[in-house]
């Protein structure tokens, strides 16, 4: 009995030496320093972060046999100690708001070590820190989940994913609509219960949710080449710009491009939500230019997009003619009360410099602009060179933004406060986009970029699906996957022609027909 | 008593015994004449040990018994184990039901044959290599759920049955339906009180509530999901008779067990008769078997094995010696010949009933998960892909797509995304291996343009770039031979395609090409076209300094004696130019 009473004794001497040692605060005594940062899996060294961000867990890509991270607020010097056997660092969540909540304003320096393989040793590595802005991002992040792939599809879900935690939910899933291909949907002004998006297949139409009442329209006239296909909402609600793109795509046969995706023919059209109508926002000539993706300033005044010379005159195009296809940035004027639009300028003339424009969006205060630029075409998503670069609405100064990386940067779009941009990147592995945010500050400064952090931070390392356009959304999206299948079961609402309010006679536009074998795109 | 004992020590032992040649039977069966079933099924899904894997599982009802039928099913990879595993499983019902048959017809010698009859139609449907796994294994969950509901008569037993039914419902789907039906039928005939008709009711309540509250709150799928999925629905008429049969056995059963509990004492329970049911059920099951195996399929399934294990002068042989006449067999004999650089050699060696079809599948869900290997073969290693991604997005992740999407992306150099898919492979048990050899390779230029696969592929690839041509995959021949003029597998493909259209003025215009794509010697099958034009022009085209081979000669001299001789009996010429030239062009050009 007495060496039972003597080994917990002893036992717990050791455990009153243990705490000791873990509070004491002074790690860096007989450590190495490492003389470098530690890599991280993802990369959250020195990026700038919102005050209400969910835990930033991340991996250390180091080898070691356990690791330890202490957190500190430089504001309050609240600390946060985290101990780690396979280097993956997960906050806890009340311990990161406090940290965060701390810091704001202000920054979060992380100090890491390692101890060796062997147990021997242990190495100190650089700090890094994480910066907390004062500006809070929008709660919600919305993104369609789909593989990265070419023709086919199989599960497509458009998701809710909340930035202060990591609870996703689904707002339309295909399993439950007939499997069919779901895309392109488009909030305004960043609202969770105004937005739209479209579907295609045996439920197809463009599904319009407004306050809870979803309404299943199709805004297609006979003026238009295709489908509705890339919207903008006007900023006071009761417009949508579309354009309407008969979409084609190729596939490379060398290893450094997959696919090309291309416009045989594009207009612009304006939809009227109050009357349900729908007209051309240029002229009735829809082979003279070939626009698309329109976006509206948020002001309402000018509706932007982009503008080529088409080059492409069969739904077999030779490379070389995608390649000399260059989009220019444009706007037009628009008279809301009137519905009339005014003479087309240029914003950019990216074909000067035979470079192609691609997703104009513009900040909410209006200043500037950030565009997509890539060597040709309308589709960057496949185009590893696609970057990301901004225009001083004011000085039309134009430059490349420093968050780009030697990989596809395309889809992009602003928080409400236009504080954060959020942006499509596949500088992970070259296929798969995932969503960065920026910090953009009132002068315009970038801050460094960080991927939407994960519960796991491993998770996009063996994940294949894409987050396609990813929109900041203001609060939780309350519509659910079947109240949209139940939408679905509605009769479709056609829009009326609007043209002859506007005086632009109608034409049909032209059709290429889709070959045997050849599918639309999603 | 003792006379009791004595017969029910017999029948165990019958009961075993007919157990034990089943399952003999059954592993025969799956082992040496039908394995081809299992090899599709393996090929056709991938399973891989992770968590993310096991959560696709968790979102729809049936999704847990298909988790585990692919986990079973892996295994399939494996002749014996594989063959063991599924003898195991469709012996399962058998055994189950002995121990049911124990608890409601004590004493009848003809619940033998009652117990075997759910085997043998398993058997019969397992024969179609679309019955998966999981349809098996509903069958016998529900059948063991039935047997726990029996082990007790106690109320609380019956209120356990009743509890867990939602997740007996969440892990086998619609089997659990059928097992509510059987259980109403059991209590309706077997129970025959109030309070078996009261758990009938409870049983129905929780069965509607289950269904309710996971198809409108928890799981996001198709209603058609919730009631049907995963049973066996395949669309062939024997099949689904059986099914029908089946479900309509399993659920009559309780039923079935009543009248022959009331038989016992008569004349037709007797071992005999029993004895003679079950042969005459073996032997029609046998009939059956042997009247639904399919050749063709078989060695297709051999052959696709053959190819997918990269054994090409096996896969030829095969083919030669044991030919698919169908558009796949044929087009993977094509594909094992460039492999191995004998398409112009031995293209004619097995058939060509497709023509130029069978160089080049066409583009479509019905060929996504063969065509990637004639792109794989002439170095279109970015069509090679996107056919391996579009099978992996429309049918799931299987072996061959994952590989080859990790070997194109290490011949592209996208070594990021070809890490990804390698690390799908070493979560598996097969592949890990295959896994393991192709993860040295990421990130090391140097290892893969001198690894013996991989390196002379990456050789292959087009110089320069244009855009794949999807409706009229043939035009991508000439197209890859102009951005890679080197390219000797292509020059074959498209000689080979010449051949096949008896269009021997351009095979004669690309010969003097020959000697500077490195031929020593002019393929067989390109001798014989000279000959022929040589023969009808009387004119010696440019061989660019290569000789035909005095062998093909003396045989164009047999042929066309051989030809003159037998022009004179109209009727049996063609038999007869077969038989000693059915392996040629010449028989090709004037035959077919």
């Amino acid at each position: 009995m007495k060496l039972i009473e003597n080994i917990y004794k002893i036992r717990a001497f050791i455990l009153l030496l243990f705490i000791a040692a873990s509070c004491s605060n002074d790690l860096s005594e007989n450590t190495y320093p490492a003389g470098r940062k530690p890599v991280l899996i993802p990369d959250y060294t020195d990026v700038t972060i919102p005050p209400n961000i969910a835990p930033m867990n991340f991996k250390v890509n180091e080898e070691a046999k356990s690791y330890t991270l202490v957190a500190k607020s430089d504001k309050s010097r609240y600390t946060v100690k985290i101990n780690s056997s396979d280097g993956k660092i997960r906050f806890n969540k009340k311990q990161w708001k406090k940290l965060i909540s701390a810091s704001e304003g202000d920054s979060i320096t992380f100090q890491i070590y390692s101890s060796g393989l062997n147990g021997e040793g242990k190495n100190r590595y650089d700090p890094f820190y994480m910066a907390v802005a004062s500006d809070p991002i929008d709660p919600y992040l919305a993104y369609r989940l789909i593989h990265p792939g070419y023709y086919s599809w199989s599960n497509i879900r458009i998701v809710q994913r909340s930035l202060e935690s990591f609870r996703e939910e689904s707002v339309v899933e295909n399993q439950v609509i007939e499997k069919n291909c779901i895309n392109c949907h488009s909030f305004n002004n960043n609202s969770a219960d105004r937005f739209m998006i479209h579907m295609r297949g045996s439920l197809g139409g463009t599904y319009f949710v407004e306050d809870g009442k979803i309404t299943r329209t199709e805004p297609k006239i006979d003026a238009m080449p295709g489908g509705a296909t890339y919207p903008s909402w006007h900023p006071d609600g009761q417009f949508v710009a579309f354009s309407s793109n008969q979409v084609r795509q190729s596939f490379y046969s060398q290893p450094e491009k997959s696919i090309e995706v291309f416009d045989l023919v594009s207009s612009l059209v304006l939809y009227d939500r109050k009357t349900n109508e729908t007209i051309s926002i240029t002229d009735n000539d829809t082979t003279k230019y070939l626009l698309t993706f329109p976006s509206w300033s948020p002001d309402g005044k000018f509706l932007y997009f982009c503008r080529a010379l088409p080059i492409i005159s069969s739904s077999n195009p030779e490379l070389e003619q995608i390649k000399n296809t260059h989009y220019n940035l444009a706007r037009k004027s628009f008279d809301s009360e009137k519905r009339v639009f005014g003479e087309t300028e240029i914003i950019f003339n990216a074909a000067g410099i035979s470079k192609s424009a691609s997703f104009p969006r513009i900040s909410p205060d209006g200043k500037s602009l950030i565009f997509t630029l890539h060597d040709y075409g309308t589709f960057p998503i496949w185009h590893s060179e696609a970057d990301l670069y901004s225009i001083d609405l004011e000085s039309g100064k134009t430059e490349r933004m420093n968050i780009n990386s030697n990989e596809t940067e395309s889809y992009h779009s602003w928080s409400s406060n236009g504080r954060w941009l959020v942006f499509s990147s596949k500088r992970a592995d070259g296929r798969s986009a995932r969503p960065y945010f920026s910090h953009i500050d009132s002068a315009g400064k970038q801050g460094k970029e960080f991927v939407l952090p994960q519960k796991d931070p491993t998770l996009y390392d063996s994940m294949l699906e894409s987050f396609n356009i990813p929109e900041l959304v203001n609060g939780k999206i309350k519509i659910t996957p079947r109240d949209i299948a139940k939408a679905s079961k509605q009769a479709i609402l056609n829009s009326k022609n609007g043209n002859s309010v506007n005086g632009v006679p109608e034409t049909k536009a032209p059709e290429i027909k889709l070959k045997v074998n050849e599918r639309a795109i999603h | 008593m003792l006379r009791m004992n004595n017969i029910k020590e017999v029948r165990d032992r019958d009961i075993y015994l007919s157990l034990t040649v089943l399952l003999i039977a059954l592993f025969a069966y799956f082992c040496f004449i039908a394995n081809y079933v299992l090899y599709f099924q393996e090929t056709q899904s991938l399973f891989i040990f992770s968590g993310d894997y096991l959560h696709k599982s968790l979102l729809k009802p049936g999704g847990l018994l298909e988790y585990a039928a692919r986990f079973l099913i892996q295994f399939y990879h494996g002749k014996v184990i594989g063959s063991l595993i599924l003898a195991l499983i469709l012996t399962l019902p058998g055994l189950i039901l002995y121990h049911v048959n124990k608890r409601l017809i004590q004493g009848a010698s003809f619940s033998v044959l009652l117990l075997l009859v759910p085997s043998f139609a398993l058997l019969i449907m397992q024969a179609n290599y679309f019955h998966l796994m999981e349809y098996n294994l509903g069958f016998v969950l529900i059948l063991t759920y039935y047997l726990f509901s029996l082990s007790s008569e106690t109320k609380n037993r019956q209120i356990i049955v009743i509890l867990i039914y939602p997740f007996v419902y969440f892990i086998s789907g619609a089997y659990a339906l059928i097992f509510m039906i059987m259980y109403i039928i059991h209590n309706i005939f077997q129970v025959k009180n109030n309070r078996g008709y009261i758990f009938s009711l409870i049983l129905l309540s929780v069965a509607a509530i289950s269904f309710l509250v996971l198809w409108k709150f928890i799981l996001l799928q198709p209603v058609e999901q919730f009631v049907l999925s995963p049973l066996p629905l395949l669309k062939n008429s024997l099949y689904r008779a059986i099914f029908i049969f089946l479900g309509s056995y399993i659920i009559l059963y309780p039923l079935t067990c009543l009248i022959a509990g009331k038989r016992k004492a008569s004349r037709l329970n007797k071992p005999i008769y029993t004895y003679i049911s079950i042969i005459s059920v073996f032997v029609l099951t046998l009939f059956i078997l042997f009247n639904i195996y399919n050749t063709q399929t078989s060695r297709v399934v051999e052959l696709q094995r053959l190819i997918f294990a990269e054994k090409w002068e096996e896969a030829a042989r095969f083919q030669e010696k044991k030919p698919a006449r169908n558009l796949i067999g044929e087009y993977f004999y094509n594909i094992a010949l460039t492999e191995t650089d004998q398409l112009c050699n031995k293209l004619f060696s097995g058939s060509q009933d497709f023509g130029t079809t069978a160089l080049v599948l066409p583009w479509g869900d019905e060929h996504l998960n063969r065509g990637a290997f004639f792109y794989y073969s002439i170095g279109l290693t970015n069509e090679a892909h996107r056919w391996a991604y579009e099978e992996m997005v429309v049918y799931g992740r299987r072996p061959q797509n994952i590989e080859m999407l990790a070997k194109t992306s290490l011949i592209n150099g996208k070594y990021a995304m070809a890490t990804k898919y390698i690390n799908i492979l070493r979560k598996t048990v097969y592949y890990r291996k295959s896994a393991l050899a192709l993860e040295t390779l990421a990130g090391n230029p140097e290892l893969i343009s001198s690894h013996p696969e991989l390196g002379p592929k990456q050789e292959l690839l087009p110089k320069s770039d244009f855009f794949i041509q999807f409706n009229e995959p043939q035009v991508n021949i000439p197209l890859i031979l102009a951005a890679q003029p080197d390219n000797r597998k292509a020059f074959e493909y498209y000689l080979a395609g010449l051949l096949l259209t008896k269009n021997v003025e351009n095979i004669i215009s690309n010969v003097s090409r020959m000697k500077e794509l490195g031929y020593t010697r002019i393929p067989r099958h390109i001798e014989e076209a000279i000959l022929l034009y040589i023969n009808s022009t009387q004119r010696m085209p440019d061989l660019g300094g290569l000789a035909i081979n005095p062998e093909t000669k003396l045989r164009f001299d047999h042929y066309f004696t051989s030809y003159i001789e037998a022009r004179k009996n109209p009727s049996t010429l063609k038999e007869k130019m077969q038989k000693q030239f059915g392996d040629t062009f010449w028989y090709y050009f004037h035959f077919n």
